[in-house]
């Protein structure tokens, strides 16, 4: 690694001091970014900051939003709500990823078409089966109300709880993903020496497989807090009337009070929030790979 | 004592995956439900929903998502690449910072996207892109993040040594 | 360079290859659920076979989110006729975003109440009118309900279901209660939300749509609602042990319009579809088929329609009209209201 970069940050005769080469292939998918995605969000964050009576640069939207509590709160409840389905998706992946990253055994074909196979069926409908299991009168409380173990159905949807069961679900797919790629670059051999050497399988997981997936672990995670804190269809359906993150606000302001520049505004805290994670994320994942590999 | 854990983990890789399938399962049995009340009852079931796919209505829109889908996933899957490749493989100057980039319409909401490129192409004339050409567009965009996600964790892991003479 | 060329050519084909067969029909967007059946059957067939158009019926969207797409696209939503209220219609056409359906357009407009015509301005073509009524399950309230404060009687303790603020129903709820409690219909609402938060407290909870408010009733976990007329109409004969009133405080109707966006496609074809509806045969058909009032007085009806529906200048003139414009002005300052005295009163 540090060799290749030494290369190829050396001059070369004829050349630019900094190579274009490594960037050419970047030119394709960088122009339909800008064209796509950063000049309509350029677009968007310029609304964020313009005023009622026209202006073209005013913090009004911002002022108002930070002296809402109810906006406030819901931006509270964004963070709260990812960091748990990050935490939850991440802890649950993970078995998953290691099983299908060593497993031998013919049933792996099906363990990974069961884990991956929920991303085919769309977040609207799956949601909609949570719904079904979670609800007052769904299936879990009719089962306990039936035999007699719970009077009054338990409180398992229109609260956080429902949503992070039901996010949990959305997200787990990209959780096991990322980590079964990252699991699967550890050299089985570490593992079998450490064995050989009489280490306990439990510290063959806490003193090498877990360090080693750790790149594995900060991108599941920061992939989950991502997908989550822009979700909007649910938190929608099973958070309740209550429940408001950003990404519902921000769909009620665009498409109820038509108050776009609010949206605006909504959309430029969640996303200096995501990109100050993600970059905080690939940051550490980068420091912590340069740390295991020397 | 190991014998627990591999007992622990099969237990929990079992419940992890009924946890995936739950809903799933509850999504197929309203597929083949008689009416909008969802019945556990195999005796019941019937396929007449699916049979209604056949009809104009819902096969336009049917066939519309499968036109998008496999031009995205062209489109997506060849730029996705051509990202991956410069960020992970040849891990041009600034790499972590270009995959943040690379990855950051994830962190916004798909509403905030839709709206910012409908505002795009209307205030600025293009009427003829919305529609059809806007949604492959905007979907690329959508997915782009996650192909370059995902080529680029396997590329991680390619031993570029191999390639020196 | 071969794969940006190959990138270039991909990326053509699929401009020519992708856009819809459509271009030519006529689109309308109005609402799923049994709107659908009814207006298929009796509007749109019918239309069909007399104008030779094939109609394509979009049923995505609630009227906000509709009217959000033609703002957002300045007219051009890619639909050319669509059903929204009349706050929508006016709005719309004071942005420019409608198309003005003057009688000239749209020669049928001229038949309508002029009252109605008013309300909705010029770019709305009022289709059909329902108004805000009281529902409730014969079975579970033998001798029923006349008054809105009814809903906070005893016995509807925990069996109540309220719309969320995104349902316009939630803001008409607040209006009338207002009324119903001393205050009026926009600017002394303090007693509507006083009352609407008290009943949110002994209420089931809230839900979004109307149809997911429905299953309530069906399954008996609410026993009363507040509820659009035509909509409960249609629930009662489809068997459901329930009725419903225009409770005697008065209440408020809901104006629907049809509408066509300043950049539609097909407009001729548009004005004609609007004009179709808009039809005595149509009419009738409308109001007896979705059991809606209309706004047109010349139509035949059965007496058991007329008694429930607003067809005549009478039963306008029975009704609260709040000022739309000004109603729609307040509803940010509303919805913030109902998140912080409503919403945090459910149990």
């Amino acid at each position: 690694m540090t060799s290749l970069e030494t290369t190829s940050l050396r001059p070369q005769p004829g050349r630019l001091p900094v190579r274009l080469g490594p960037f050419l292939p970047l030119a394709p998918p960088s122009l339909i970014l800008v064209f796509v995605f950063a000049i309509p969000m350029g677009l968007m964050i310029g609304l964020s900051f313009r005023g009622s009576n026209g202006e073209l640069a005013t913090l009004d939207n911002y002022q108002r939003f930070f002296s809402d509590d109810l906006m406030l709160a819901g931006l509270w409840r964004t963070a709260l709500m990812s960091g748990l389905v990050a935490v939850c998706v991440t802890v649950i992946a993970y078995p998953v990823a290691y099983y299908l990253a060593r497993s031998r055994s013919p049933w792996r074909t099906v363990v990974f078409a069961l884990a991956i196979a929920p991303e085919l069926a769309g977040v609207v409908l799956r949601t909609y089966g949570w719904l079904v299991i979670l609800e007052d009168h769904g299936a879990i409380n009719s089962v306990l109300l039936w035999s007699g173990l719970i009077l009054e159905p338990l409180p398992l949807s229109k609260n956080l709880l429902g949503v992070v069961i039901g996010l949990t679900h959305v997200v787990l797919p990209f959780g096991i993903l990322s980590l079964l790629t990252s699991i699967q670059g550890i050299d089985p051999n570490l593992e079998r020496a450490a064995q050989i050497l009489g280490a306990s399988r439990l510290s063959i997981i806490r003193r090498i497989i877990l360090p080693l997936s750790v790149p594995g672990i900060i991108s599941s995670l920061l992939i989950a807090f991502t997908m989550s804190a822009s979700a909007y269809a649910t938190p929608a359906l099973l958070g309740g009337a209550g429940f408001k993150v950003l990404a519902t606000m921000v769909y009620e302001q665009v498409l109820f009070y038509i108050d776009w520049p609010m949206a605006a505004v909504m959309a430029v805290l969640l996303l200096v929030m995501m990109l100050g994670m993600a970059l905080a994320g690939t940051r550490a994942e980068a420091r912590l790979q340069c740390k295991l590999h020397i | 004592m190991d014998r627990i854990l591999s007992l622990c983990f099969r237990l929990s890789l079992f419940l992890i995956l009924a946890f995936i399938a739950l809903p799933i399962l509850v999504v197929f049995a309203a597929s083949v439900s008689p009416s909008a009340a969802i019945s556990f009852d195999p005796s019941q079931w019937t396929l007449a929903w699916f049979a209604e796919l056949a009809d104009r209505r819902w096969l336009d829109p049917f066939l519309l998502s499968i036109k998008l889908a496999a031009a995205v996933t062209v489109l997506s899957g060849l730029l996705g690449f051509l990202a991956a490749y410069a960020v992970a493989y040849q891990k041009c100057p600034g790499h972590e910072a270009i995959m943040a980039i690379l990855v950051s319409p994830l962190a916004v909401p798909q509403i905030v996207k839709g709206v910012a490129i409908v505002l795009l192409l209307s205030s600025t004339g293009f009427y003829s892109l919305l529609g059809t050409p806007g949604l492959v567009m905007a979907h690329i965009i959508l997915t782009l993040p996650f192909v370059v996600r995902m080529i680029a964790g396997a590329m991680y892991n390619f031993d570029t040594s191999l390639l020196k003479p | 360079m071969k794969t940006s060329k190959g990138l270039a050519t991909m990326i053509g084909m699929i401009m020519v290859w992708a856009p819809g067969a459509i271009a030519q029909d006529l689109i309308v967007n109005s609402y799923g659920g049994p709107y659908e059946a009814i207006i298929r059957e009796r509007i749109i067939e019918p239309f069909e076979q007399q104008f030779g158009v094939d109609v394509v019926y979009d049923a995505v969207g609630s009227a906000s989110q509709d009217y959000a797409k033609i703002k957002a696209t300045g007219g051009r939503p890619g639909f050319d006729v669509v059903v929204m209220t009349a706050s929508q219609s006016l709005d719309g056409c004071r942005d420019g975003l409608l198309e003005p359906l003057t009688p000239a357009a749209v020669p049928n407009v001229a038949a309508l109440n002029p009252r109605v015509r008013e309300i909705a301005g010029e770019c709305g073509a009022v289709h059909e009118l329902q108004y805000l009524s009281l529902v409730w399950r014969k079975d579970k309230l033998p001798q029923g309900l006349t008054s809105w404060s009814d809903l906070l009687d005893d016995k509807l303790e925990g069996k109540v279901i309220l719309p969320t603020f995104q349902n316009v129903m939630a803001a008409y709820l607040i209006a009338v209660m207002s009324v119903t409690h001393g205050g009026d219909l926009l600017e002394a609402v303090d007693p509507g939300f006083q009352a609407v938060a008290e009943l949110a407290h002994r209420s089931v909870g809230f839900e979004q749509a109307s149809s997911v408010m429905e299953t309530y009733i069906k399954d008996g976990r609410a026993w009363a609602m507040p509820f659009w007329n035509g909509r409960a109409q249609l629930l009662m004969e489809s068997g459901l042990p329930i009725d419903y009133v225009s409770p005697k405080e008065g209440t408020v109707p809901l104006v629907a319009t049809l509408n066509v966006p300043s950049g539609a496609e097909n407009k001729d074809a548009a004005l004609k579809f609007v004009n179709f509806w808009l039809e005595k045969t149509s009419q009738e058909a409308w109001v007896t088929g979705y059991k809606v009032g209309s706004a047109r007085p010349d139509i035949d009806v059965p007496d058991d329609v007329r008694n429930r529906q607003i067809t005549t200048a009478a039963d306008l003139d029975a009704l609260l009209l709040p000022d739309l414009a000004a109603l729609s002005q307040r509803l940010p300052q509303w919805g913030s209201r109902w998140e912080r005295e409503v919403v945090t009163q459910a149990r």
